[in-house]
This record gives structure tokens, sequence and C-alpha cells, in this order.
């Protein structure tokens, strides 16, 4: 299944993007359709998975993108853990380094990720009385800040790079709730490449 | 790009001029890297994902083995804490620990289950970096909320032994894993085949009570067989075999409240958990066995 699982991840990560691109470029942008993406994304870590792709779209002059990443942690980093994550990310300020290099300072997002297997819940099986558990183990939420920095192509397309510090739901918690827990405990790091179209 | 657009950010999110606006934000964007590289630990791949390294495996059995290796006069009592369910009771951990590394003669320290409240890697961390400022071996035993998830796959690399036992100074110790309910109730949970071997007990022969025994015998499970998550149609068996394996003393957690009692010749304790900051502190002198509710 690992192999399976990799090429998978190798594929995706080429050809999601080619043929979201494909699509993009064949299509005047004023009249893109929707659902056709506006970037792709490669992220290490930041809990969603070990190298995820993704895709994604932009609003509001490219300060606030959603994505839909999917990922897998192979055996050897810990897994087989497979996940799907969606994320909104706000980008509020653009700084023109020069003529095509753009810096966004400061970027915040949050992401949900379901983990898919058997060994997870949304609502808890049946074993349990009513209201044993009030988690869905399935489900994490999380936010992460960072910065990004792009480079526009003579085409017009972007490539970028970005990271992220990533802190999820139930370290928040912990954070909250006990001093001598820091934000060096509950924060990770996360880095990726995107491709704007 | 359509013009309403283009207003409709200006407006929203407004571009810094490039210039000196640029250089100094330039300079913010650097400061905010450097802040953020320290922010961060390390990278987290999954909250499920099990632990690769070293450091982070087999933790029950190494405890174990560096227990056994210490060196200790033979006169000396044995002296072990049982500290409750942390969930996220960090700050009372560290003070627990405290207190413990300030207390003389302790042995061992044992925490009950429910290390965690979800069962993620990154709780099994956070909790095991309190346990590691232990001066003495400590032993981790599997709770409910540390199956959540791939928990229970997460406690199986990390600390391992969900059923074990082991001799130390003469007295025997047994770790039994109760949680029935996280496996379904008629699963065979717990193992009582595995426990009856480990007391030295023969489950086919009709219940007689063992003569007494030399070695004082001690068992830590995370849920009481009094819990109704403890699987009833194994409590009956369970109790016969305590009482046939002449064991000394029983501690559970799980219930968060100290409570203690008596079954079938055995004494039972239950410890408070984390938050509410006593522990357990046990003394073996011989035959002798003194429990105590240390506050922290």
């Amino acid at each position: 299944m690992a192999v399976r699982a990799l090429a998978f991840t190798i594929v995706a990560s080429i050809a999601w993007p080619a043929l979201a691109h494909g699509a993009a470029a064949g299509a005047d942008a004023r009249e893109r359709a929707w659902y056709v993406p506006d970037q792709a994304k490669l992220q290490l870590a930041g809990n969603m998975g070990f190298i995820s792709p993704g895709v994604g779209w932009a609003w509001c002059d490219r300060g606030v993108t959603a994505d839909v990443f999917f990922g897998w942690v192979p055996e050897h980093f810990g897994g087989d853990v497979y996940a799907i994550t969606g994320k909104v990310t706000w980008r509020p300020w653009a700084v023109a380094l020069g003529r095509d290099l753009e810096l966004r300072p400061i970027t915040g997002a949050f992401q949900l990720t379901y983990t898919f297997g058997s060994d997870y819940f949304v609502k808890q099986p049946s074993r349990y009385p009513s209201g044993y558990y009030e988690i869905a183990t399935a489900i994490h939420s999380g936010v992460a800040f960072g910065s990004a920095l792009s480079w526009r192509a003579r085409n017009g397309s972007r490539l970028g790079v970005y990271y992220e510090v990533v802190a999820l739901d139930m370290m928040v918690n912990a954070w909250i709730r006990n001093r001598s827990v820091s934000v060096h405990d509950v924060f990770s790091f996360a880095i990726g490449a995107s491709v704007e179209f | 790009m359509r013009r309403e657009d283009v207003g409709l950010s200006a407006q929203v999110f407004p571009r810094v001029r490039p210039g000196s606006d640029a250089s100094f934000a330039r300079r913010c964007a650097a400061l905010w890297w450097l802040v953020a590289l320290t922010l961060a630990s390390c990278l987290e791949y999954s909250p499920n994902a099990l632990p690769t390294d070293d450091a982070e495996r087999d933790l029950n059995r190494k405890a174990i083995a560096r227990l056994q290796a210490q060196p200790r006069g033979a006169a000396d009592a044995i002296r072990f804490a049982v500290v409750g369910d942390v969930h996220y009771s960090y700050d009372e951990l560290a003070d627990a620990v405290d207190r413990l590394n300030a207390m003389d003669g302790i042995d061992f320290v044992v925490q009950i289950g429910d290390l965690t409240d979800v069962g993620t890697i990154q709780e099994y961390r956070l909790a095991k970096s309190r346990f590691d400022a232990l001066r003495v071996p400590y032993l981790v035993v599997l709770g409910n909320h540390d199956m959540l998830g791939r928990g229970d796959e997460i406690f199986d690399r990390m600390f391992g032994m969900r059923d074990g036992t082991f001799e130390y100074r003469g007295a025997r110790f047994l770790m039994i894993d109760t949680n029935s309910r996280e496996y379904g109730f008629g699963e065979g949970v717990p193992r009582l085949a595995s426990l009856a071997a480990a007391l030295q007990v023969d489950e086919d022969v009709a219940s007689a009570p063992a003569p007494a025994l030399a070695a004082p015998t001690f068992l830590f499970a995370h849920v009481p067989p009094t819990s109704s998550d403890f699987d009833p149609d194994q409590v009956p068996q369970f109790l016969s075999l305590l009482q046939q394996g002449g064991v000394t003393g029983a501690f559970y957690g799980h219930e968060h409240s100290f409570r203690e009692g008596y079954e079938d010749g055995v004494p039972w304790w239950i410890v408070d958990a984390v938050g509410r900051r006593t522990l357990l502190v046990v003394t073996v002198d011989g035959n002798e066995v003194l429990v105590e509710r240390e506050p922290f």
C-alpha cells in the first residue's frame, strides 16, 4: 500500500497542478471557471502530512487564498497516515521588492485536517455511551502564521516560497491552560512552494 | 483581473509603496522570520505520527532495566510513587516531579494512565518531557484516552508493555491493560490468561486461596474493576485472580478522585488525577505496606 501511496503522491504533485495550469492557461483569465484552481502548492510538514500537494483559489488580489492539501506520512516518518486539509490564508499586505518580486510579510491561516482510517472518528462509535468523548479524533484544527515570497515570471504566472509556524488545537489548549507550556512547545515549522497561474 | 477587483483589494489590503516602506517591511519580515524560527520547535508531520527516534522507543522496558540496575541496600524499604491521570495538567505535573525529586528514597514512579487527553504524539512528548526531569525511572500504564486515534500505537512504540510484569528487590509488579471499553466489551480485555501467567496462578484450577506468598505483589492498571468501563463479564475472574495470586495492593486511576477499598482480601487504591495535586507514595518494608497521600 505504501508503494501505491508514494506513486500517487508523486503523480499528484506533478499531474494535478499541471492539469490545473493547463485548464487555466486554456481559458481566458476573466472567463476562468470558478472550479479551476488559481494555484498549486507543495508543503513540507505543518501537521498535514510529510510532503503535501495542494491546489487553491485566490481572491482579493491574491490576499485571501483557500487551499486543499492531500497529506501522507510514510511509515519511515511515523506513518502511514493519510489526511486531507482545508486551509484559508489571509495575506493582507504585499510589498514590491523590485519589479517582479513580491513579499507578503505576514500571513495568517486557519487549517482543518481530516485523517482517514478506522482508528479515528468524527462521531464516537457505539461502544461508548453518549457524551463519553466530546472530541472528534479524526479532525484537528490549527492556526498558522508566516510569510510568503513570490517571483513573477514573464508569462504572468508566479513562483513562490513560504514558511509558517503552525499550532494545533489541543496544543493551543495546553498553552492556554498551563503557564509552563511555552509557544516553543506549541508551534512547529512548515515550508512550502507555490505556483500561481 | 477585473478593475473592480483591484479597487476592492486596494481598500481592504493596501499595497506598501516601494522604496523606504519596502526596506522597512523587509526588515520586519526578517525579524518575523527569526521570531518564527525560534517559536517553532521542529517539523511535525501529523498529530497521529508514531515516534521514530530511538530515544522515544521502549521507554517502559528501558526504565525497568535502569531500575533493576539501581544499587540499593538490601535492608532498604522499597518505595514507589503512583501519579494519576495527567490530561492537560502539565503545570501540576511539573510540580509533582519537583516534589518527587525532593523526596528521599523513592525507587521509581508509575503513571497510572491517561498521560494524554486525545492520544496525539505532541501530547505524549509534552508529558514525557515533564517526566524526564525525574531523578528516578518512571513507568507509564496505558489509559483509555491514550488509545484515541493512533495513540495506542504511539504508546506501543514509545512506552510498550500494555501488559507487563517485572521483579525488583524481591517484590513483583504488574502492569495490566484494563481499558475494556476501548476494545469493545467481550473482546477479552483485560487479558486474563496473561494475568494468570504473570501471577503464576493456574486459571483452570478451582479457586482456592493461594498460600501466603513471600513476595509482595503490586498491580497497576488504569480502569478499576468497579468502573462501568471495565468489562463486567471479566470482573469476577479478575478479582479472583488477584486474590489467588496474592496481590498485596492494586492501584488504579481513571476516576480522577481518590478512593480506597478492600475486595476479596486485596486492598486497592484509586489515585487522584494530577490536576488535584496529590499523589500516592507506597512504602514496602518486608510484609508491611504503607500507602500515603502526598500533596504537591
